[in-house]
């Protein structure tokens, strides 16, 4: 896939995910958004591999309730 | 006009001990800070709205409060505010075009609370746009008062060059990733982010609701706990409020040191730090061990894992808070904030959740590390005040000045624990450089007391900018 082709089928992911979230952005622009979201490709996947076997739930501990059972 | 040296630079309290002794009005040190800010805030841009007529006329009300036999910490005390805090009739910015005519009709909980302890709202201070880290064009940077041509930091910088400059003699920042403790670091103050759930955030703008905090800036640790025991405090209106009972910092600000247990965090001496500012906080932790400390070496674990974490999870948080505006509006953000909207926009709910996860391994590796340590310590920064226009996005990872920043800073957001950033020291350029203590949870009153004693031994909180 030649770097042009590549970075149009980017882009149209960058554009798909910003419309699932009900986000409409000028086709002028998606490019820098795109390039930005890929450009943090390593910082995700280094978060998914991290995850990956973990078992531990996610807890909020900045809920409320949690810090009521932090009282000192 | 009023240029009165002997007062701008008074700590907060020592202006209430002038104030209690009668030999100055809240009026007059009210007046002095605003010449103050006719004289100067045209270099640091650090005021969006003066309220020169109100303050004025709450000094003269406190003035008769206190010939009528009232006493208090903060009263009579010309304070500013980041223009995040909803002030009743007054209006309410946070650095953004979209809320440029914006006027709450009600005081955030941590603005009634400074009213009824006394002090004198002098203005709201300038910010990056929503303290989202990049100013928008329309309110421009706030200065660093040591050196014009660089940035005073933020998102709170105006509040810190305010502080900084003697326009002020403390103001409330916020911090989300260091919106507090790193201007505080590159303007030589004392900027405090308590723990999580501390202080209140009714009424305060947010930029991401599971890391946002309010704090106070100062010239001193001691000033810092003066307003954090005004503010601090359980409040019903805040869903993330903590329900512990806050015991005064600033009564026990003078309570010795040592055989306090101090953790060197020694990775974050290291990484992206540079060679002037290491120096100096290096220094500065030696100089805690002539205190009486015990030092030790500290390696909490996944440290170098925080901005994986902290990125999805203030990038999606902030963005469904503006998803209207985003939608609606777009052009009315700076470029920065919108493109870091429109990113947050596109995280997958399981990006965010595995960030959340790895954010209580981050949190818990610190915690650990209280079991063996009192506070730990790195440089609040690992950079001295970045040059003006510095905080743009580059699009390459780590050269990133917010990603710097916020790899020092974000842990404390992370973890919720309270992080003081005091003035270690200068560099031969005379630039400020920040050492930031972490302490356990709810314990501010350690923190603050070892910055007290910093302070006190050095002496680096009394230099003045040379911005006059």
């Amino acid at each position: 896939m030649s770097n042009a082709d590549e970075r149009h089928e980017r882009d149209e992911l960058a554009a798909a995910l910003l419309a699932r979230s009900g986000i409409p952005i000028p086709a002028v622009e998606i490019g820098k958004v795109s390039a930005m979201y890929f450009s943090a490709e390593d910082a995700r996947n280094t978060l998914r591999s991290v995850q990956q076997g973990e078992t531990e739930p996610m807890i909020v501990f900045s809920s409320g309730m949690v810090h009521r059972d932090e009282q000192r | 006009m009023s240029n009165d040296n002997d007062l701008t630079f008074l700590s907060l309290s020592g202006a209430v001990d002038r104030l209690d002794r009668g030999e100055v009005t809240s009026a007059e040190l009210t007046q002095n800070a605003l010449d103050r800010i006719t004289a100067i805030d045209s270099r640091l841009n650090a005021f969006i709205t003066v309220l020169r007529d109100s303050a004025l006329e709450t000094a003269r009300d406190v003035d008769a409060r206190r010939r009528h036999g009232e006493r208090g910490p903060l009263l009579g005390v010309p304070i500013a505010l980041k223009d995040l805090f909803n002030t009743a009739g007054i209006r309410t910015t946070a650095g953004a075009r979209i809320l440029a005519s914006n006027v709450p009709d009600q005081d955030a909980t941590v603005v009634r609370k400074l009213r009824a302890a006394g002090a004198v709202i002098l203005g709201k201070t300038n910010m990056m746009e929503f303290a989202y880290g990049y100013p928008h064009p329309d309110f421009g940077e706030t200065r660093n008062p040591w050196s014009l041509d660089r940035t005073a930091g933020g998102s709170s910088g105006g509040s810190a060059a305010a502080v900084c400059a003697g326009l002020a003699y403390g103001a409330l920042g916020s911090d989300t990733g260091g919106s507090i403790r790193s201007p505080a670091a590159y303007c030589g103050l004392s900027g405090l982010k308590p723990t999580y759930g501390r202080v209140s955030r009714h009424g305060v703008l947010p930029l991401a609701w599971s890391l946002d905090h309010v704090g106070p800036l100062t010239r001193s640790s001691r000033d810092a706990a003066i307003i954090l025991d005004a503010i601090a405090g359980f409040d019903p209106l805040d869903p993330a409020s903590a329900n512990v009972v806050h015991v005064s910092t600033a009564g026990t600000i003078d309570d010795p040191v040592a055989g306090l247990r101090v953790g060197v965090i020694d990775e974050l001496f290291q990484r992206y730090v540079q060679p002037d500012v290491r120096a100096v906080a290096l220094a500065a932790v030696q100089k805690l061990a002539d205190l009486g400390v015990v030092l030790d070496s500290a390696a909490p674990p996944d440290l170098d894992l925080v901005m994986p974490s902290i990125t999805p999870i203030v990038q999606a948080e902030a963005a469904s808070y503006h998803r209207r505006n985003l939608a609606t509006r777009p052009d009315d953000f700076s470029e920065e904030v919108r493109d870091n909207l429109r990113l947050g926009a596109m995280i997958p709910a399981v990006d965010y959740i595995d960030a959340q996860r790895l954010r209580r391994r981050i949190r818990d590796g610190i915690e650990a590390a209280f079991e063996s340590y009192d506070v730990l310590v790195f440089p609040t920064q690992p950079i001295v005040a970045p040059p003006l226009d510095s905080y743009q996005i580059s699009g390459q990872e780590h050269d990133d000045v917010l990603d710097v920043e916020i790899g020092h800073t974000g842990i404390a957001n992370l973890t919720g624990h309270p992080a003081l950033s005091i003035l270690a020291g200068f560099t031969p350029e005379g630039l400020p450089v920040g050492l930031q203590l972490t302490g356990r949870m709810f314990d501010e009153a350690t923190i603050l007391r070892l910055g007290y004693a910093f302070e006190s031994a050095t002496g680096w909180h009394e230099q003045r900018p040379p911005v006059d």
